[in-house]
Parts: C-alpha cells; sequence; structure tokens
C-alpha cells in the first residue's frame, strides 16, 4: 500500500522528468554502449589459459565489492563533491520506492530505475585502467578478460536493479538469484535499514563477507535464498516492517 | 460594448486574431532548470561514444576506419549527448 507521501513525491518527480526523456533509448544506450564494450573487448582474447579466465570470478568478486562499497559508502552518505549522486539515491530512489510500493509502472519511471549511461562510461574507463596495469604486468588476456567481466557486471548489475523494481509474476520469483536479490534488495527499501543493511545489488556476496545482510545464514544460504523469511535477523532496527515479508511481495 | 472588451481597449492590448498557437506563461511557474550533471555528462558520453565507435569500427573494417565512419560516429556521439542533456539525465 503507497503511502501518500510516497504517492506526493512520485507524482512530484514524474513532473519534473524532461519531455526529451526515453525510457527505452536511455535502457538502450546502456546495453549499446556494455554490450559493444564487452564484444571490442572479446575480440582481443586468444587462447587464454585457465590463470588468465580465473581473473572473471576475481573480478566480479571485486566487483561485488564495488558495488557494495558504492552504495554503502557514497549512495547513502553525503559526501562532500559526491552530494548529487547522495540526493539522487538516498532522497530521491528511496522516497520513489519504497518496501510497500517498490515497483514501478512506466517505462518513464526507469529515469530513477537505472544510473545514467555516463555513470557506465566512467565504470569501464576504471576497468580499463585496471586492465591495462593487468596486461602491462601479466597478460594481455587477462587485461582483456578484466574489461569484459566488468562490463557484464555492469549490465548485470542494471538487469538485476530493474528486476528488483518489477512487479511480481511467476518468472521473476522462481528465476534463482533474481528472487534472491528481489528479496534482499526491497528490504533495502525499508527506510529503518537502508542506511546500514542489503547494500549489494547483484549477489549478496559482499553483504554476506561484511556482515551488512539482514539475514543470518552462510554464503550459499544468502545467494539462493529467494523469498525465504525464515533467516531474518532479529537484532535489527525494530521499526523495520521487513522482519515479515514485505507487502509488496505477500500477494503470491 | 461588453465589459470584457472595453477592458481590453482600456488595457490598450491588442485584440486576439485567428486561432493561432501562442507561448503561455504560467505566472509562478519557473522555467524548468536542468542539472549541471547532464551536462557535464553529456559531455562524458559523447567522448566515450565517439571513442567507442571509432574502436569498434576499427575491429569490424581496419583501423583507422574511414573518414565516412569516423563522421557518423561524431554525429551519433554528439547526437547521444545531446540527448543526455535534453533528456536532463
Amino acid at each position: 500500500m503507497m503511502s501518500a507521501r510516497q504517492a506526493e513525491f512520485r507524482a512530484a518527480y514524474r513532473a519534473q522528468i524532461a519531455p526529451a526523456y526515453s525510457g527505452l533509448v536511455h535502457v538502450a544506450l546502456i546495453y549499446l554502449i556494455g554490450g559493444a564494450a564487452l564484444w571490442y573487448a572479446a575480440q582481443h582474447i586468444h587462447g587464454a589459459t585457465l590463470a588468465e579466465i580465473a581473473v572473471i570470478p576475481v573480478v566480479a568478486m571485486l566487483a561485488n565489492i564495488f558495488e557494495w562499497f558504492l552504495h554503502a559508502q557514497i549512495m547513502h552518505r553525503p559526501r562532500p563533491g559526491l552530494m548529487g549522486i547522495y540526493n539522487r539515491h538516498t532522497l530521491a530512489h528511496h522516497q520513489f520506492f519504497t518496501q510497500d510500493a517498490p515497483f514501478h509502472d512506466t517505462v518513464r519511471d526507469y529515469r530513477i530505475v537505472f544510473f545514467p549511461p555516463y555513470a557506465l562510461i566512467a565504470f569501464l574507463v576504471m576497468a580499463s585502467v585496471g586492465g591495462a596495469v593487468l596486461g602491462a604486468v601479466w597478460s594481455a588476456n587477462a587485461g582483456w578478460l578484466t574489461v569484459c567481466t566488468a562490463a557484464g557486471m555492469y549490465m548485470n548489475y542494471e538487469f538485476f536493479h530493474w528486476c528488483c523494481h518489477v512487479h511480481d509474476d511467476r518468472i521473476v520469483r522462481h528465476l534463482p538469484f533474481v528472487n534472491t536479490i528481489r528479496r534482499h534488495h526491497i528490504a533495502h527499501h525499508n527506510t529503518a535499514i537502508m542506511m546500514n543493511y542489503n547494500m549489494n545489488l547483484t549477489y549478496p556476496f559482499a553483504d554476506w563477507l561484511f556482515g551488512t545482510s539482514d539475514l543470518n545464514r552462510g554464503v550459499l544460504g544468502h545467494l539462493f535464498n529467494g523469498y525465504d523469511t525464515r533467516f531474518i535477523r532479529n537484532d535489527l532496527p525494530k521499526a523495520r516492517s521487513g522482519a515479515r515479508r514485505p507487502a509488496a511481495m505477500a500477494g503470491e | 460594448m461588453t465589459c470584457r472588451r472595453r477592458d481590453r481597449a482600456r488595457a490598450g492590448r491588442p485584440r486576439w486574431r485567428g486561432n493561432k498557437a501562442v507561448a503561455i506563461t504560467i505566472r509562478g511557474a519557473e522555467p524548468r532548470k536542468r542539472n549541471i550533471a547532464s551536462l557535464v555528462g553529456g559531455v562524458v558520453i559523447a567522448v566515450g561514444c565517439f571513442l567507442l565507435w571509432v574502436l569498434v569500427a576499427g575491429e569490424l573494417t581496419r583501423f583507422p576506419p574511414s573518414l565516412l565512419l569516423v563522421v557518423s560516429g561524431l554525429v551519433v556521439a554528439l547526437a547521444i549527448g545531446f540527448w543526455i542533456r535534453l533528456a536532463d539525465l
């Protein structure tokens, strides 16, 4: 059930979206740029060894920790010089989507679901620098695999985050990882825990690693938890309604 | 003379003719202000898209790609950057 305050915020936010904005163009740009970068980097990989292929899980893990760090320390903390990110996320995204009404209604709402496409450019530049260093000190294949993995993880992030904010149905409910991150992220939209818990947006690995998850179970349990609420910790801030199943997911 | 016509004549305003569309200014309504982030972001994405275009075109054909491909990349990149600004992303 959406509160009057949230409905009012949504109406005001939607009224401010520029007429030229198109949610589909926004998403298309992200996936065209990310896909092109991934394809270009993949063209340079030739005869990769097992050690070089092992770069993929390592970079994926580092990207997971980076995603956690960015969310916990930048998007939810007012840092000088980075206030725009804080305003856009904590003050806008978290008012637009709450635990009880976490779903978007139209493609114009993509404005507040997806990062602006230039965030992807920044992320690709960072990954390319890392890849160049790795390529210089060890192997070119490892460097290109770093870029491939980073681009893939970014697109994974955007897709999973979108999945968190679509209306519930039998597909997202049963998709492994997707159902896990949906519960995880919708619980994060509870204002009582949003500043400190459930900071991952893809796989709740870093939340498990750093103890910032609302679940009390092992790493595999975290990754494959789905909608299960039996393992929710009972030492979380009391105002949270996340101890129960989020209302938005209770109907099915 | 009706009251409305008299008022208009007193104010010295030209009488409205025809049925053409006119710009409407609503008192108190401020013009839409775009965020500086969309300006910086528009430039960043235009540069990024252009570089990516050249690299991908070079991979698909030869490096450096033909002038036509480079110019079309420039047009596409500028269009994307301009759209980011217009859409105030």
